[in-house]
């Protein structure tokens, strides 16, 4: 007996196949790599297991947070919240019109910003986006405010100009 | 009262005696103006029904 081949015609197509002889080594040594390669496999699948599980229980975990965090308890939550923050804004406008007067709300509110000296003679511009620059060798440049968290932006600018006309020495040296 | 803080834009309903020492509470941090004149109050005297606003203190980062 040795190794052989042949042709064979299926359905599917025609095929050549080749038979090879085993010796009873190459038989177990065959038989010991599958055995390794069933070992592996085996490895392999408690691994995927466990990861698999580990994913579903923080699929569950974030699942049920989602769930938590839809109540109509929070939803309302949120709702008020937001309802306070366009009143908050509302009123924040309104005040800045009040602070810069008519005539200089609708400048600013066409230009985009808010030109003012400070009590030092010094000029400074306030854009509409809240951020400040100060004339300096011949440039405008940038000087860099920290706005506090939640504060509508009308009372950013109205704090950065009032800031700038009364105490501009707390952002002189603070450029960006 | 109005003060512009980090909350939002609040509206508080004080006696004088109420804002003064909420003013002095918060000295330091906020520009206590008139809303009438739009002036910066320099001393803490407050008459009944003025309506004041207290402006955060802009700081540099």
């Amino acid at each position: 007996m040795s190794d052989y081949e042949e042709v064979r015609v299926l359905p599917t197509g025609v095929y050549r196949v080749r038979y090879k002889q085993l010796t009873p080594g190459q038989i177990k040594a065959l038989r010991t790599r599958t055995k390794k390669k069933l070992q592996d496999l085996r490895v392999k699948r408690n691994r995927l297991i466990s990861e698999l599980n580990e994913v579903e229980a923080a699929v569950e975990k974030v699942n049920g947070f989602l769930e938590e965090n839809q109540s109509p308890e929070i939803d309302g939550y949120i709702q008020r919240y937001e309802e306070q923050k366009a009143k908050a804004g509302e009123r924040a406008e309104a005040f800045l019109r009040d602070f810069l007067g008519e005539e200089g709300y609708a400048e600013f509110r066409k230009d985009g910003f808010l030109e003012l000296q400070d009590t030092l003679g010094e000029s400074w511009r306030v854009y509409s986006d809240g951020t400040a620059m100060r004339w300096e060798n011949g440039n405008f440049r940038r000087v860099c405010v920290i706005r506090q968290r939640e504060l509508p932006l009308p009372d950013h600018i109205v704090s950065v100009v009032q800031t700038i006309r009364e105490q501009p020495e707390r952002l002189m040296n603070v450029r960006r | 009262m109005r003060r512009l803080n980090e909350l939002g834009h609040e509206t508080l309903e004080l006696t004088p005696e109420e804002a003064e020492k909420l003013i002095v509470s918060e000295q330091g941090r906020y520009f206590v103006v008139d809303e009438a004149t739009n002036a910066l109050l320099k001393e803490v005297s407050l008459e009944p029904g003025q309506r004041i606003a207290l402006i955060p203190i802009a700081r540099g980062g």
